[in-house]
């Protein structure tokens, strides 16, 4: 009549174990979790376009005031300027000699945007050369993030923001997919219409799901 | 003189560490049981946390008057005169086939003990596959032509319930009829059969009447762990069971989600004085029962 | 003649015996078997892929239980029923191998479990050990009278305790296992076992010892606790099957999704994760097994002592 002790050693292993898959969580797991880097979205402006384009002058009286027009040849997919944008012109080779211009129209060739910008000058003779240098902002916007951080499936474009969430072992850092509507973008950047609370993922170490447990570069 | 005073100081020291022993049990017994009781019975006297006003037993009144807690009854009572009598006799039948045999005792014994410790929450999943809407039951029925049902929400629930609590609890009252039946002494058979009885006198007079304080143990324990169905039930049911499983701790239980302290103490109160009175009335049936057949 | 007819007698008796014996064993088996039954379940069915659980369990007609359905009345969509089976189609320990190395939340579970009840079967032994040797040798008038408020306290279902103790941890507020494991040292089961154990020890002997000098601390560690490790063993085991089983005090006190115990969280599991369940449950009843394995022979022992000496 005694406690058979096979069991127990039998118990004390199976302890063992558990304590050791337990410790594996604790440390080898959140090891191999994929490793991400966030950032906040930044306020500015994003840049749509920068153009500096040589071309040549005209001489012409009327068509909104300005003495002198010039006309740029800009890529059809170019749809950001619209009349009355400024412009600056510089007299080429000439420093000092920048003034402000405005865009009075534009048409469209069959490969071609063509922007005609006026612009006062005193001692511009007609045919001169001149580089026109056109930009586009958009209004300040506050969230403004790599391309890198957005993602696209068939439900639509989403990105990954890091939460801090009820996890396990106590708080762990979990990303969630967030559903973007893109409002504008540059080749390197863009910007989202709503407001991002949380930091976002721009760079992932691997491929991310939903709710999944991630940690950060040490 | 000196040595009695010395002895009899002696004594009482011992009995203040006996009491010093006793202490810590006491202290916890007072603190976590029968104060917050009264607490509860304070709390079961007044209508409402805001205004404190004493009652007294309207808040009982409610209770016995409530539907749900009256149908709480109602299955509670079905299941434990169904259950406790009908786990008794089959426990008392398998362990009368168990004295027959010679070899293996032991371990048929350990194998009817299992089930009593295996935790709800494993098993719960097989009693649901076999007795849902897509389950075992229900394809054997297919297979052979009989309509089928949806045994857990119809009114054989209680049965099916009553066959988890026979599965849990046949071993433990099988394990004290064998060893009450043991030690009945051999030589009071063999009286009878020298004295010519068939073998059903030999059980009514003999078997039945030696095993009678086995019996109550086990019916007291069996009603014990009838209550303790309600761990399968709220497994298998959830929070809000159809009306033919709705026990009496479904009721409390759902009391005890709304934080009702008063309606809680209450229901709390009846089914203790409810079960004191079974206890009381038991014991007394057991006392009279044994001076009667000895 | 008559000697012939005692003999064909006796023979056919004992033919009828090993008749009657053999299907006593055949009934027992059977018996056996059938109680048995969800358990082996249990374990033969954790080694089947998740896949395979889900398709085999579940009422939804996916592509991998097509072929198993039945149309019950002409018209009617598809109905599956559930595929019961001891043999998986192909035996795969991926179920245990996620189970330990890939979930942390279910080890935490586990966990759980385990800090609600160690402290609660440690905490009862070394609370019920001196309160019962103290009930046996106090003299005291109304000594009887409060063993039995501590019976009455034990009889009562678990429910009913309860509400004591939800609304003593609501005007104390206690942190949640706090309140599952302080009324839960103290209750009042270990001392009626362990004096019913005590009740068949022979007075003589601790008195002998007493007029040798000896302190009841000194009583107590050399001479009883020895022969109450049958029922210590058992208390244990009891203890422990019934707080690893909690679930009316649980449900009521804890809030935190990764707090409860395993027994509350399985049926969880089941809904959300089916394919786990059964690696699961296979892993949630080790313990207890284990224990009980150890223990055997003193249970039985000792509810023989339970059915006499009440």
């Amino acid at each position: 009549m005694r406690i058979r002790k096979g069991w127990v050693l039998i118990g004390i292993i199976f302890l063992l174990f558990v304590v050791g898959c337990t410790i594996y969580s604790r440390t080898f797991y959140q090891w191999n979790l994929p490793k991400v880097e966030i950032m906040a979205p930044r306020s500015g402006t994003l840049l749509l376009g920068q153009y500096d384009v040589r071309s040549v002058s005209k001489k012409e009286e009327g068509s909104g005031g300005f003495t002198h027009s010039t006309q740029i040849l800009l890529p059809l997919t170019v749809n950001y300027f619209y009349v009355d944008d400024e412009a600056e012109v510089t007299l080429t080779g000439i420093r000092n000699s920048t003034r402000k211009g405005r865009v009075t129209s534009i048409t469209n060739t069959k490969e071609n945007l063509v922007l005609t910008i006026g612009f006062h000058a005193e001692n511009f003779a007609d045919g001169e050369s001149v580089d026109v240098s056109i930009m586009k902002e958009t209004i300040p916007l506050s969230n403004i993030m790599p391309k890198s951080a957005l993602h696209e499936d068939d439900k639509g474009a989403y990105l990954f923001v890091v939460t801090k969430e009820q996890g396990t072992w106590g708080r762990e850092y979990v990303v969630r997919r967030m559903d973007a509507t893109v409002w504008a973008s540059t080749e390197q950047e863009f910007s989202v219409s709503s407001t991002i609370e949380y930091p976002v993922v721009f760079a992932s170490d691997s491929k991310l799901a939903d709710g999944q447990q991630v940690r950060f570069y040490p | 003189m000196n040595v009695t005073i010395r002895s009899r100081n002696k004594k009482k020291y011992r009995e203040w560490v006996l009491w010093l022993l006793l202490l810590p049990s006491l202290m916890g017994m007072l603190i976590f049981y029968l104060l917050p009781f009264f607490l509860s019975m304070y709390y079961a006297m007044i209508d409402n946390v805001v205004s404190r006003r004493f009652v007294g037993l309207q808040n009982f009144i409610d209770t016995f008057r409530n539907l749900s807690f009256q149908r709480a009854l109602k299955n509670t009572a079905f299941f434990i005169l169904v259950g406790v009598p009908l786990n008794l006799i089959c426990s008392f039948i398998i362990a009368s086939l168990l004295k027959k045999m010679t070899k293996l005792k032991g371990f048929f014994g350990l194998i009817f003990l299992i089930p009593m410790i295996i935790p709800a929450g494993a098993v719960v999943f097989v009693w649901k596959s076999i007795f849902d809407v897509n389950g075992i039951l229900n394809w054997v029925l297919y297979s052979v032509g009989l309509p089928m049902k949806n045994w857990l929400e119809s009114e054989w629930v209680l049965g099916i319930v009553i066959i988890i609590f026979l599965w849990k609890n046949i071993g433990i009252g099988m394990i004290l009829f064998w060893t009450g039946l043991n030690r009945i002494p051999k030589t009071y058979y063999e009286v009878a059969r020298v004295e010519g009885g068939s073998a059903m006198r030999q059980f009514f007079n003999i078997t039945l009447v030696y095993i009678m304080p086995t019996g109550f143990v086990a019916a007291l324990l069996s009603i014990i762990n009838s209550f303790k169905i309600f761990k399968e039930v709220f497994l298998l049911f959830g929070n809000y069971p159809s009306e033919w499983v709705y026990l009496l701790q479904h009721y409390m239980n759902n009391q005890f989600l709304a934080a009702n302290a008063q309606k809680l103490s209450a229901s709390a109160g009846i089914i203790s004085a409810f079960i004191v009175s079974v206890l009381f009335f038991f014991f007394r049936s057991q006392r009279k029962l044994s001076e009667h057949f000895s | 003649m008559i000697k012939r007819k005692n003999m064909i007698k006796r023979k056919n008796m004992i033919k009828r015996k090993t008749w009657q014996g053999g299907l006593l064993y055949i009934s027992i088996m059977a018996l056996a078997l059938l109680t048995l039954l969800p358990i082996v379940l249990l374990v033969t069915n954790s080694l089947m892929s998740g896949r395979e659980i889900v398709s085999r369990y579940s009422m939804d007609i996916t592509v991998f239980n097509v072929l198993n359905t039945e149309y019950i009345k002409a018209g009617d969509a598809p109905f599956h029923f559930v595929e019961m089976t001891f043999l998986p189609d192909y035996i795969t320990f991926y179920q245990y191998f996620k189970l330990f190395f890939k979930s942390p939340e279910y080890l935490r579970l586990f966990w759980n479990s385990v800090i609600l009840c160690v402290p609660i079967v440690v905490g009862q032994c070394i609370i019920s050990v001196p309160a019962a040797y103290a009930f046996e040798r106090l003299q005291w008038k109304y000594k009887e009278h409060l063993f039995f408020i501590y019976i009455i306290v034990m009889l009562m279902p678990t429910q009913v305790l309860l509400v004591p103790h939800y609304l003593l941890a609501e005007m104390v507020t206690l942190p949640p296992y706090l309140a599952i494991i302080l009324p839960g040292i103290f209750s009042p089961l270990g001392i009626f076992l362990l004096r019913q154990q005590l009740k068949g020890f022979p007075h003589e002997c601790l008195e002998a010892a007493q007029v040798d000098g000896a302190a009841h601390g000194n009583i107590l560690y050399h001479i009883v606790l020895p022969n109450m490790k049958p029922s210590v063993a058992v208390l244990v085991m009891i203890t422990f099957a019934d707080y690893w089983n909690i679930v009316d005090q649980a449900i009521v006190f804890i809030k935190n999704v990764f707090d409860e115990p395993m027994s509350i969280a399985l049926s969880k599991v089941m809904q959300n994760d089916t394919g786990m369940f059964f690696a699961m449950a296979c892993f949630y009843i080790v313990p207890i097994v284990v224990l009980f394995m150890a223990c055997r022979d003193y249970i039985s022992q000792e509810l023989s002592f339970v059915g006499v000496k009440n």
